[in-house]
C-alpha cells in the first residue's frame, strides 16, 4: 500500500543554515507517528515540508503517492497548528472557526451544506467541545482553543491529521485527555496521526511509532527501542538518560 | 419625501453611499485583522493619480482611476507575494508615489476643471449621471464576489496557513482580494475623498469588531455603522455644506467610540444598550446646529424686490421673473439658509451699482448654483458652478456690476454662454 506520508531525501535550510538534511519517512496507513526531538532540531521545518507549507531544497515529497506540487486532495488531510494562530480578540465563534475547514469545498457562493454543517458538530462533539458552539474562540482556554482547532481538522474527515506541538501550554489534566483522544481517533476512527513534540516521555507512551530528529533523522521505529540511553544519547547527546519511566 | 432627495445630485450621493457603505466594511472586516489597512490607502493615492491622469488625458476620471488603481493593486499583490513587503514600507512608496504623481499631473495640467477639494475630501456633487451605472455595476460586483467568497476569506483572515492546509488557493484569493480593494477605492473616492477612503474601509469594521460575537455579526454590524454613517453625514453635508467625506467619517468615528465604550460595559457585565442609543441619539442634534444668522438672512431674502429681466443671447431673449439684491443686507444674504426647493425656483440679480471686484460664498446654501458675473453694460462673461461648502470662495476675473444666481444647470440649459449673453435689467441705472 502507498504509504499516505513520503519524504525523501529531504533538505531544508532556511538561508544558509541548514534545518533538516536527508530525511527520508514514509507514514503507513493507520500509524501514530511522534516525531520527538530537541528545539531548533527541525520539527515544525518538518511538518511544514510535509504540508507543503515550504518547498524544500532537495528532496521528493509526497502526500497520498502524489508529488505534493500536484496534490489536491487536501480533505484526506487535517493539519493542527502549534497554537491558536489568528488574533484572539477577532469575533470568531468556535462553530465558524470549525467551518473554515470547509471552505475549500465550495466554490464562488456554495456554503456549507446541512451534511457538512452537521459534520463540523459532530466534531465538536467529539473532541467534546459542542456545549462551547457560539463561545468566542479568544475567550477559551488554551486546551479548549487546541481542541476547537482539531475538530477544524476533522470535519472534513481526513485520513491523516497532522499536529504540532499541540499540549503546549496545556496542564497536565487536560494534557492526559488529550491523549486519550488521539488515542481513540487512532484506534477506533482509524485516523493516521503524525505528531510533532518535544515532550519524550509523554509521547512515547501514545504512539506507535517514533521518529527521533535533530536535523537528520537519528531513529525510525518503535517507541520502546526509541527510548533506550543509545537511542536518546544519538538524539540529544552522550548525557542524556531515560528518567521518566513509563507507567 | 425629505426635500434633499428631490435633487438628481443628493439621489445619486446616496445611492453611491449606500454602494459604498454595504462594500467598504466588507472589505475592511477581511483586511483590518491581517494588519493590511495601508493597503486601502495606498490604493487610494494611486486611485487620484489615475483621476489626474484621466484629466489631463481628458477621459472619465472613473476609468483612469480604475484603470491605474488595479494596476497599482496586482504592484502591490506581486511585491507581498514575492516577500519583499518588508512592513509597511512598499506601501508606503506606493501611497506617497501615487500622490506625487497625482499633484505633478495636476500642476502640469494647470488650468484644468478640477476641483481638488472635492477629490481629496469628498463632494455630495461629484457624482455624474453618467458615472452613476459604472459606479454602480463595479458596487455590485464586488458585493457579489465578496458574498460568494466569503467562507474562504473568512478562512485566509483567520490563518492563512491552516487555509492553505485546507485545499484554498490562498495567493489566488490574496491578489483578489486586492483587486476588490481597488475597486471599492474606485467606488468609493467620489463621495468620500481620496484621503479619507481607507476610514470607510477601516473603521467601521472596527466598530463591528467592537461590537459583535461572531465574525459574521461584525461584518453585519459594520455594513450597519457604515449606512448610518454616510446617510448621516451626507445629509449634514447637505444641509451644512460640508465637505461630505469628513462629515461621513466624523459620524463612522463617533459611532466606533459609542461601540467601543458599548464594548467595554459589556464586558463589564453592565450591558447598557440604552447608553449606545443615548450617544446615536445625540448625533443628529449635534449634526444639526444650523447657523445662528439664518432668521437674519431669510428676512433679507423675502424681502428682495421681484423685477423681469431679460438675458439676451444671439438668437433668442429670455425673459426671466428674478429677485433683486441690491442692498448690503440682501446681496450678503443672497440664498443663505434657503431652502432647496426655493433655491431651484429663484433667480436672484446681484446689482453692485458699479463694477466691484468681489467674491461669492456658498456657505449655508443647500444646493449647488450657477452664477453668472456681468459687466456694467450687462454683458455677461463668466459663468461658475459654486459647489455647498463652508471655505470656497468664487469670483470671477475682472470686475462686475451684476452677477446672477440660480440652481446649478440653469444657464447651460438655456444655452446661455460667458461672452454670447447680455443681461437687462428694467429700471437700473
Amino acid at each position: 500500500m502507498t504509504p499516505l506520508v513520503e519524504l525523501r531525501g529531504v533538505s531544508f535550510a532556511y538561508e544558509a543554515v541548514p534545518v533538516l538534511e536527508d530525511v527520508t519517512l514514509a507514514v503507513e496507513y493507520c500509524d501514530f507517528l511522534g516525531i520527538i526531538g530537541p528545539n531548533g532540531g527541525g520539527k515544525t521545518t518538518l511538518l511544514k515540508v510535509m504540508l507543503g507549507l515550504l518547498a524544500p531544497g532537495r528532496g521528493e515529497v509526497r502526500l497520498f503517492g502524489e508529488p505534493i506540487e500536484r496534490f489536491d486532495a487536501w480533505h484526506r488531510l487535517g493539519y493542527v497548528p502549534q497554537k491558536l494562530v489568528f488574533d484572539p480578540t477577532l469575533p470568531a465563534t468556535v462553530e465558524e472557526v470549525v467551518t473554515t475547514g470547509l471552505a475549500a469545498r465550495g466554490g464562488l457562493f456554495s456554503r456549507p451544506s446541512r451534511a457538512e454543517r452537521e459534520r463540523a458538530g459532530d466534531a465538536l462533539v467529539l473532541v467534546g467541545m459542542d456545549r462551547h458552539r457560539a463561545a468566542r474562540i479568544g475567550r477559551l482556554s488554551v486546551g479548549q482553543q487546541q481542541r476547537v482547532l482539531i475538530a477544524r481538522a476533522l470535519v472534513t474527515d481526513p485520513e491523516i491529521l497532522v499536529l504540532d506541538e499541540p499540549t503546549g501550554g496545556v496542564d497536565p489534566e487536560a494534557q492526559a485527555s488529550f491523549y486519550a483522544l488521539l488515542q481513540i481517533l487512532n484506534r477506533e476512527r482509524g485516523v493516521t496521526l503524525v505528531l510533532v513534540s518535544h515532550e519524550l516521555a509523554v509521547v512515547a507512551r501514545a504512539v506507535t511509532k517514533v521518529a527521533c530528529l535533530n536535523r537528520r533523522l537519528v531513529f525510525h521505529g518503535g517507541p520502546t527501542e526509541a527510548l533506550t540511553d543509545a537511542g536518546l544519547a544519538a538524539l540529544y547527546g552522550p548525557s542524556a538518560r531515560v528518567v521518566s519511566h513509563l507507567h | 419625501m425629505p426635500e434633499f432627495l428631490q435633487y438628481g445630485f443628493m439621489q445619486r450621493a446616496l445611492l453611491v453611499g449606500v454602494i459604498t457603505a454595504l462594500i467598504c466594511p466588507a472589505i475592511g472586516v477581511f483586511l483590518v485583522p491581517r494588519r493590511l489597512s495601508l493597503v486601502a490607502d495606498s490604493l487610494a493615492h494611486v486611485a487620484l493619480a489615475g483621476v489626474a491622469l484621466a484629466l489631463v488625458l481628458g477621459v472619465s476620471p472613473i476609468l483612469g482611476a480604475l484603470g491605474v488603481t488595479l494596476a497599482g493593486a496586482v504592484g502591490i499583490e506581486r511585491l507581498r507575494a514575492r516577500g519583499r513587503l518588508h512592513g509597511d514600507a512598499a506601501l508606503a512608496v506606493f501611497l506617497s508615489g501615487g500622490f506625487a504623481v497625482a499633484v505633478v499631473l495636476i500642476s502640469l495640467a494647470r488650468g484644468f476643471n478640477a476641483d481638488l477639494f472635492a477629490l481629496l475630501f469628498g463632494s455630495i456633487l461629484t457624482v455624474s449621471p453618467s458615472d452613476v451605472w459604472l459606479i454602480l455595476a463595479l458596487g455590485l460586483l464586488v458585493a457579489l464576489v465578496i458574498g460568494g467568497l466569503y467562507p474562504q476569506l473568512l478562512a485566509i483572515t483567520l490563518s492563512e496557513e491552516l487555509a492553505r492546509t485546507s485545499g484554498i488557493r490562498v495567493s489566488a484569493l490574496n491578489l483578489g482580494l486586492t483587486v476588490l480593494t481597488a475597486l471599492t477605492t474606485v467606488v468609493a473616492m467620489r463621495i468620500v475623498g481620496v484621503l479619507l477612503v481607507s476610514a470607510m474601509i477601516v473603521i467601521p469594521a472596527l466598530t463591528g469588531f467592537a461590537l459583535a460575537r461572531s465574525f459574521r455579526g461584525a461584518l453585519q454590524a459594520a455594513i450597519g455603522a457604515a449606512l448610518v454613517s454616510v446617510v448621516a453625514g451626507l445629509v449634514a453635508a447637505y444641509y451644512l455644506g460640508l465637505a461630505a467625506g469628513g462629515a461621513i467619517v466624523l459620524v463612522s468615528l463617533a459611532l466606533f467610540g459609542a461601540a467601543s465604550l458599548y464594548g467595554r460595559s459589556s464586558r463589564a457585565g453592565s450591558r447598557s444598550l440604552a447608553g449606545l442609543l443615548a450617544v446615536l441619539a445625540s448625533l443628529p442634534v449635534a449634526a444639526a446646529g444650523a447657523d445662528a444668522e439664518c432668521p437674519r438672512w431669510r428676512e433679507a431674502f423675502r424681502g428682495m424686490p421681484s423685477r423681469t429681466a431679460r438675458i439676451d443671447s444671439a438668437d433668442r431673449s429670455l425673459t426671466v421673473a428674478v429677485k433683486l439684491a441690491d442692498t448690503d443686507e440682501r446681496r450678503a444674504a443672497g440664498f443663505q439658509c434657503a431652502t432647496a426647493e426655493e433655491i431651484r425656483a429663484s433667480v436672484i440679480v446681484f446689482d453692485f451699482d458699479q463694477e466691484v471686484l468681489t467674491q461669492f460664498h456658498m456657505q449655508n446654501v443647500p444646493a449647488p448654483l450657477d452664477i453668472a458675473f456681468a459687466k456694467a453694460d450687462g454683458r455677461i462673461f463668466a459663468i461658475l458652478r459654486m459647489a455647498p461648502s463652508p471655505t470656497a470662495l468664487y469670483g470671477p476675473l475682472g470686475p462686475f456690476r451684476f452677477a446672477i444666481e440660480a440652481r446649478a444647470g440653469f444657464f447651460a440649459s438655456r444655452g446661455i454662454r460667458p461672452g454670447a449673453a447680455r443681461l437687462v435689467v428694467p429700471g437700473s441705472r
